[in-house]
């Protein structure tokens, strides 16, 4: 019973303990951090060459290095079959007419020959064989206008079908027209140029007769050829063509920017024969009625037979070139002389694919002079989120610490915008006029630490903003500078963070 | 005047340095866990018993840095509405921060005389904890690196930690070998339950106050051990993972028994006279065998790659192919840092720790019968520290019903350490409480408020029941005076 008392007395004492305990002692509610410090962090150390940034440039342009490492800007494109066979070499419509009166001994079957023959030469080509791709041969053939009971077989050593069978049509005196199709036929002309026929007649009533009248009419049209082997004349071929190109950066805006020694460069595929050509006009164009001439005066040039690969044939040599990023097309306008050797360049061989392909080539050295280029990105605000947080909105004073050495020819001028989408309200962040000076004359610039304050205000701005619009304005400073790819800015980065008193 | 110098440097010592555990028991003369902290102590019983679980509770916090009103500020309507981190960052010592828990559970626990000899017999659940930490543990993330680099000094962020969990079966002698002279030894065998230390954690954070580029160099070495099933693992991102498996611990009971350890306290006191006497003890000599679920943890700069520069790993800025990969895979980026901050948990073989040991050095004057004025120095050694503290103690015994004492301990950064016990003896039924500190219950309007702003809380509390009242021998008179003998 005295136990049980003690115990009483113990658990009210433990009682009123924890009642006096209700003294919003754990009645938190924290909406302030007494917290003032400053951290300094390293962001960037490090080395930026001219190589980097070029690969960041979302171009279709590609970048190559010149034996002295300068950066060259390169365009090609290839044009296939501007020039092709059938364009140049066009076999006419040809017809042909034969008919005589002619002795025959007084027999049933006899063969009329030597007589009817023609050819396909021209005065533009000598043809020594032809493999026809189509052709339609159309064969009028009569004795005695058909009054003759006969039958007769056309047949011709020249004209020789898939398997090499001579062509042989077969005439009656009821049946003395024919339409033949000569697709795969090949033609192999006599050594004196000709196809000839020889008709062989069969005629029980022509043994009667002593004399008999023929009449043979041939015509061939539609021509079209897969190969042919024979002398051509010279065949002159204009040629007047553009090709798109992409002379413009995403995220590099270019203004006021020449180019020196710039290079275009046209190389053919050639699969016809020799070709000799004279370049015109070689330009570039584009929208708003842009146009730069490349060549101030006519260029010649000779294109080998090389029908598997481009060969080189021809520069045209640039000294300057205003940028302009309206540019989309590279145009050309040549006379080409197709077998400029005639006839005693000898048989030439060609075949329908015969044709010339052509590739031009424009190589943009960065040597150049730069008044107002800007590279801009357009990136997300990463610390919108964060931004938000009472942590960073604590925060006193940013302070940027850059120093760099500069052996890039050309200053930068950074600018960074941050950008609300929702309101377009644009801040403009205060860079005290930071400039990052080139490297000109091979001297590297260096600078000492500055620092850059960003006060707690504009932090607030910033809180704001869901994107972070770069701005690197470049210039060369009345400069014309080479960029090389062993050029680079070596750049120390340290950002430096006060804060106090969060407010959550 | 050598006394007197003593007694100052002494005192000086306390100020500087730190203890803990509770003490005002000690002085209780009437009380039978007196003997815990001096085992030559005389207890005027024939013997005693504890009701098991409530004989003896021992809770002791000692927490000289991290205080509630250090830590929070209030509102005009009361609410907690500040966090004083600059407050709690800035009050901090240099090295001597603690956070220490001492906690003693009686179990089972009796005691009884043999003529001059008093047995005692008890199994209690003992923790020690302490952890020590310097100040640069949170001056660094609260004031930043840049507060040490203005100052070019590398900040130092360092802590220890030792925590044994064991049960102690113990059997005490206490004997009067004169009448002047009594000693006291209390063998124990312990068990150990769980086990956390390290062996060193601190790290050295170097940063240049020109362009801010850091050297970081830490070092990790803990020993971890548990009679429950666990494991630890770290995975990719480098987050640590302790998986407990309680189910096991029953299929594997015997764990409770593999951690064996044994200790001693020792005690000896000298009675110079009637009036004056002295004491000292040593406690807790001893140490355990872990044996079961132990682990190592190792972390130290290992060498990632580009940032590692012997020995350490040297910021400096993120290059350009950094930026690139963060761009292209942040959590690559991530893990191949981690690399530079290697965690390694393993199994690791049995060790043995040694106990925190403790000793005392008491003097004490006796004013009549019933009054004792006691001086007592304490040190405690954990790890490589020694945490001393300075006792100035009266104890009252009145009627031989009630038992009261009041102390006072200066200790490093706690100064007012007003202690106080109260026993209350009727026949056999003996209930008490203690505390060192009872303005640690009042400095702040209520207890709680109070115990979290204080710097060293404890009590000590519990309900025994004893016997056969005794008084002490006479000196020049061997013989035990009876209860309620004329004589006296």
């Amino acid at each position: 019973m005295r136990l049980s008392k003690i115990f009483t007395i113990v658990w009210i004492t433990l009682a009123l303990c924890c009642c006096a305990c209700k003294d919003n002692l754990f009645d938190f509610d924290i909406h302030h951090i007494e917290a003032d410090g400053e951290w300094g962090i390293p962001v960037f150390n490090g080395t930026i060459s001219v190589d980097k940034l070029l690969q960041n440039l979302d171009s279709t342009s590609n970048v190559q290095v010149g034996e002295d490492g300068t950066v060259i800007f390169v365009i090609e494109n290839e044009m296939e079959n501007v020039v092709l066979l059938k364009d140049v070499l066009k076999i006419e419509n040809k017809e042909f007419n034969s008919q005589d009166v002619i002795n025959i001994p007084p027999v049933t079957e006899f063969d009329i020959t030597q007589v009817m023959q023609f050819s396909l030469n021209t005065d533009e080509y000598t043809l020594k064989t032809c493999n026809i791709k189509s052709a339609l041969f159309i064969l009028d053939f009569s004795i005695n206008d058909g009054e003759l009971a006969y039958t007769a077989d056309l047949t011709s050593n020249q004209i020789l079908d898939a398997d090499y069978n001579p062509l042989s049509i077969h005439f009656s005196n009821t049946q003395q027209h024919h339409v033949i199709d000569l697709s795969n036929y090949e033609i192999w002309p006599n050594i004196l140029g000709n196809i000839q026929f020889t008709a062989h007649v069969v005629s029980p009533a022509a043994a009667g007769l002593s004399q008999i009248s023929y009449n043979c009419h041939v015509t061939i049209q539609d021509f079209s050829i897969h190969s042919i082997v024979g002398k051509f004349q010279a065949i002159s071929h204009e040629l007047n063509t553009t090709t798109d190109i992409n002379f413009d950066f995403d995220q590099l805006h270019l203004e006021n920017v020449n180019l020196r020694n710039a290079k275009a460069s046209i190389f053919v595929r050639n699969s016809i024969c020799r070709v000799d050509g004279t370049i015109n006009q070689l330009y570039l164009s584009g929208a708003n009625g842009a146009y730069y001439p490349l060549i101030q005066s006519v260029l010649n040039f000779s294109i080998p037979v090389s029908p598997d690969q481009y060969t080189h044939v021809v520069d045209a040599n640039i000294p300057a070139l205003p940028y302009n990023s309206d540019y989309d097309s590279l145009g050309i306008h040549c006379q080409l002389t197709v077998n400029p050797d005639g006839f005693d360049a000898g048989d030439i061989s060609l075949n329908e694919n015969s044709g010339l392909d052509l590739k031009l080539k424009a190589e943009l050295p960065a040597n150049l002079s730069i008044k107002n280029a800007v590279y801009k990105d357009t990136i997300d605000n990463g610390l919108y989120q964060q931004l938000n947080s009472p942590i960073i909105q604590s925060i006193e004073l940013l302070t940027l610490r850059i120093a760099y050495t500069n052996l890039l020819p050309f200053d930068l001028i950074p600018q960074i915008d941050f950008l609300n989408s929702s309101t377009g309200e644009v801040f403009h962040l205060n860079l005290n006029n930071f400039q990052i000076h080139g490297c000109y004359n091979g001297i590297p610039y260096q600078q000492q630490p500055i620092y850059i304050d960003i006060h707690d205000t504009d932090a607030q701005q910033v809180a704001n903003s869901d994107k972070m619009i770069l701005y690197f304005k470049l210039t060369t400073d009345d400069n014309t500078v080479e960029i090389k790819d062993s050029q680079y800015i070596q750049a120390n980065i340290g950002a430096k963070v006060k804060y106090s008193n969060i407010n959550l | 005047m050598k006394k007197t110098l003593l007694f100052l440097s002494i005192l000086i010592a306390c100020m500087t340095l730190a203890a803990q555990d509770g003490i005002t028991l000690h002085f209780m003369r009437l009380n039978p866990y007196s003997q815990y902290s001096s085992p030559s102590a005389f207890l005027p019983y024939n013997g005693h018993i504890g009701i098991p679980g409530v004989s003896n509770v021992n809770v002791a916090l000692t927490n000289n840095s991290i205080h509630y009103k250090t830590l929070f500020g209030q509102s005009s309507d009361g609410t907690i509405n500040t966090l004083k981190l600059n407050t709690f960052a800035d009050q901090l010592s240099k090295n001597g921060n603690m956070l220490n828990t001492n906690i003693g559970l009686n179990i089972i626990d009796f005691g009884f005389r043999v003529k001059k000899l008093y047995f005692s017999f008890s199994y209690r659940i003992r923790m020690d904890e302490y952890l020590n930490f310097n100040r640069d543990l949170f001056v660094l993330p609260v004031h930043g690196n840049m507060y040490y680099a203005n100052q070019g000094i590398p900040a130092e962020p360092k802590l220890n930690l030792s925590m044994n969990a064991y049960q102690e079966i113990s059997l005490g002698i206490q004997a009067e070998i004169t009448d002047r002279i009594y000693i006291g030894v209390r063998p124990k065998i312990l068990f150990g339950l769980a086990h956390a230390r390290t062996t060193s954690a601190n790290a050295t954070i170097y940063t240049n106050p020109e362009d801010y580029s850091m050297s970081v160099n830490y070092d990790l070495d803990a020993n971890l051990s548990c009679i429950i099933p666990y494991t630890i693992n770290v995975d990719t991102n480098g987050k640590m993972n302790f998986n407990f498996s309680p189910k096991d611990f029953l299929n594997n009971w015997q764990n409770a028994f593999k951690n064996v350890g044994a200790a001693i306290d020792l005690g000896f006191t000298y009675r110079i006279n009637e009036m004056f006497g002295v004491s000292a003890s040593v406690l807790d000599l001893g140490f355990i065998h872990w044996t079961t679920n132990n682990y190592r943890l190792q972390s130290s700069i290992a060498d990632g790659g580009t940032y590692y520069n012997d020995g350490s790993f040297m910021f400096d800025g993120l290059s350009y192919e950094d930026i690139e990969r963060i761009s292209n895979d942040p959590d690559a980026f991530g893990q191949e840092i981690l690399k530079y901050f290697p965690l390694t948990p393993t199994r690791s073989k049995s060790f043995t720790r040694m106990l925190s040991g403790r000793f005392l050095v008491e003097g004490y004057c006796n004013v009549g019968k019933y009054h004792r004025f006691s001086a007592l120095f304490q040190g405690r050694i954990v790890d490589k520290q020694f945490l001393p503290s300075f006792t100035v103690a009266w104890n009252g015994t009145f009627l031989r019903i009630f038992d009261l004492c009041v102390n006072y301990t200066i200790a490093k950064r706690s100064y007012t350490n007003l202690g106080l016990g109260i026993g209350l003896n009727l026949g056999v039924f003996h209930i008490y409480a203690a505390t060192d500190n009872i303005l640690g219950f009042f400095n702040s309007g209520n207890p709680v408020r109070s115990l979290m702003n204080a710097r060293n809380a404890n009590i000590q509390a519990g309900i025994v029941f004893d016997w056969g009242k005794l008084q002490e021998t006479k000196i020049g008179v061997l013989k035990h005076h009876k209860k309620n003998n004329p004589a006296d």
